[in-house]
C-alpha cells in the first residue's frame, strides 16, 4: 500500500489498475486477480479493471552479448551456451497506473 | 485521467532488508537465508552444521515456521543462541519471511555476539525467493527424493539461490533417482549454482558445505558487503 503515497486525497474512484508481472515472478496473474475481485469492494479499487501486463522473461549474454527470450526451461545462451546470462526482464512486480474516472463539476 | 505510480511492489520489505543488511554488516555478521521444500532437511542440516561449528564460529539461528517452535527446540542443545519466529499468531500464517518479520526478531538477538547467522526459513520452494530478508547468501536445500525436474519447476527458486545441498544422498542406493540428470537440470535453470551432496544423517560431504561457508565469510570480511 506504499503505492498510495502520493496520491490526492480522499483517495479518487480508480476505474483501472494496471501492474507489471513478470514471467519468473512468484505471483500467480490468476490468483491476484481472484484476490483484488474479493478485496476491492468497499475500497476506493471498487469496480476497478485490474489490467495486468505479463513481463516475458528476457536475457543478455556476457560472452557473446546475443540477446533471447528465455521460456523458464535453459537460461543458458543459445547463441554460444554460455552460463553467464543477465536477466533483462521477468522478475517485475509493479504497481504502474491508476486510471480515474473524469470528475464531473457540480452544476447550480 | 491515468496517475502514473511505477512502484515495485516489494521495495517496502526491500527497504526493511537493507536496514537488517546494515545490522548485520555493522556487527560483521555473516547472515545465511536456508530456503527449500517442507520435509527437505533443512533443520536437520542445521542441526549437523551447529554440531560441527562447535566452539568456533560462534553461530545463531533465526527459525521461522508457520506454527510451533518444534525446529528451535531441535537445535538448543549445540548452546548456540536460537529464536523461533511463527508467522501463524503474528503474521497471518505467511509462507515465508519477510524482511519486516526478521527485523522483529532480531532485538532478541545478540547481533555483536555473532559471525554467522542462519535463518532457516519456512518450507516452500515459491514465495521465499522472492523475498530478501538482509541476507548475504541463499542456501537451498533438496532432498534426493524430491524428482530430478525440480528445478524446471520451480526456476525462480534455483536462480535466486547461491548454493545448493542435496541431502539425503544416504539413501541413494535404495532409490532410481537419476543424479546426472538433476544435475543438468540445475545446470539449465542456474549454470552458476554450485551443487554438494550432503547427507545431514551421516554427515557425508557436510565438510565441504562447511568449508564454503567459512570461505564466503572470509571472503566477505575482505569486501564492501554487496546485496548477495
Amino acid at each position: 500500500m506504499a503505492a498510495l503515497d502520493g496520491l490526492p486525497r480522499p483517495l479518487p474512484r480508480v476505474s483501472r489498475v494496471t501492474v507489471r508481472i513478470g514471467r519468473l515472478t512468484a505471483v500467480a496473474p490468476g490468483s491476484l486477480r481472484y484476490h483484488f475481485d474479493l478485496l476491492a469492494p468497499g475500497t476506493f479499487l471498487e469496480g476497478a479493471v485490474l489490467d495486468i501486463e505479463e513481463i516475458p522473461i528476457r536475457g543478455r549474454c556476457g560472452d557473446c552479448t546475443a540477446r533471447f527470450e528465455i521460456d523458464t526451461l535453459s537460461f543458458t545462451c543459445p547463441a554460444c551456451w554460455s552460463g553467464l546470462v543477465e536477466l533483462l526482464s521477468g522478475r517485475e512486480l509493479q504497481v504502474v497506473s491508476l486510471d480515474t474516472a473524469e470528475e464531473v463539476p457540480c452544476g447550480n | 485521467m491515468e496517475i502514473s505510480v511505477l512502484r515495485n511492489v516489494l521495495d517496502a520489505n526491500d527497504l526493511i532488508a537493507r536496514e537488517n543488511r546494515r545490522d548485520f554488516d555493522a556487527h560483521r555478521c555473516f547472515v545465511v537465508n536456508l530456503m527449500g521444500t517442507p520435509g527437505s532437511g533443512k533443520t536437520a542440516i542445521l542441526e549437523r552444521t551447529l554440531e560441527m561449528l562447535n566452539g568456533g564460529v560462534r553461530a545463531g539461528v533465526i527459525e521461522g515456521d508457520i506454527q510451533t517452535s518444534l525446529d528451535a527446540e531441535r537445535l538448543v542443545r549445540f548452546g548456540h543462541p536460537v529464536i523461533q519466529i511463527n508467522t501463524d499468531p503474528l503474521f497471518g500464517g505467511e509462507c515465508h519471511l519477510d524482511a519486516r518479520m526478521v527485523r522483529n526478531a532480531l532485538p532478541a538477538l545478540k547481533l555483536d555476539g555473532l559471525d554467522l547467522l542462519f535463518i532457516e526459513n519456512v518450507g516452500n520452494l515459491v514465495c521465499p525467493a522472492e523475498f530478501w530478508v538482509g541476507e548475504d547468501r541463499k542456501v537451498m536445500v533438496m532432498s534426493v527424493t524430491e524428482g530430478e525436474e525440480k528445478p524446471l519447476k520451480y526456476p525462480l527458486m534455483f536462480r535466486v539461490s547461491h548454493l545448493l545441498l542435496l541431502n539425503k544422498i544416504d539413501l541413494l542406493d535404495r532409490l532410481d533417482v537419476d543424479v546426472d540428470r538433476f544435475l543438468a537440470n540445475v545446470a539449465r535453470v542456474n549454470p552458476n549454482l554450485r551443487v554438494i551432496q550432503v547427507s545431514a544423517k551421516n554427515g557425508q560431504g557436510c565438510d565441504e558445505w562447511v568449508t564454503w561457508l567459512q570461505v564466503q565469510r572470509v571472503e566477505k570480511e575482505g569486501t564492501d558487503g554487496e546485496r548477495g
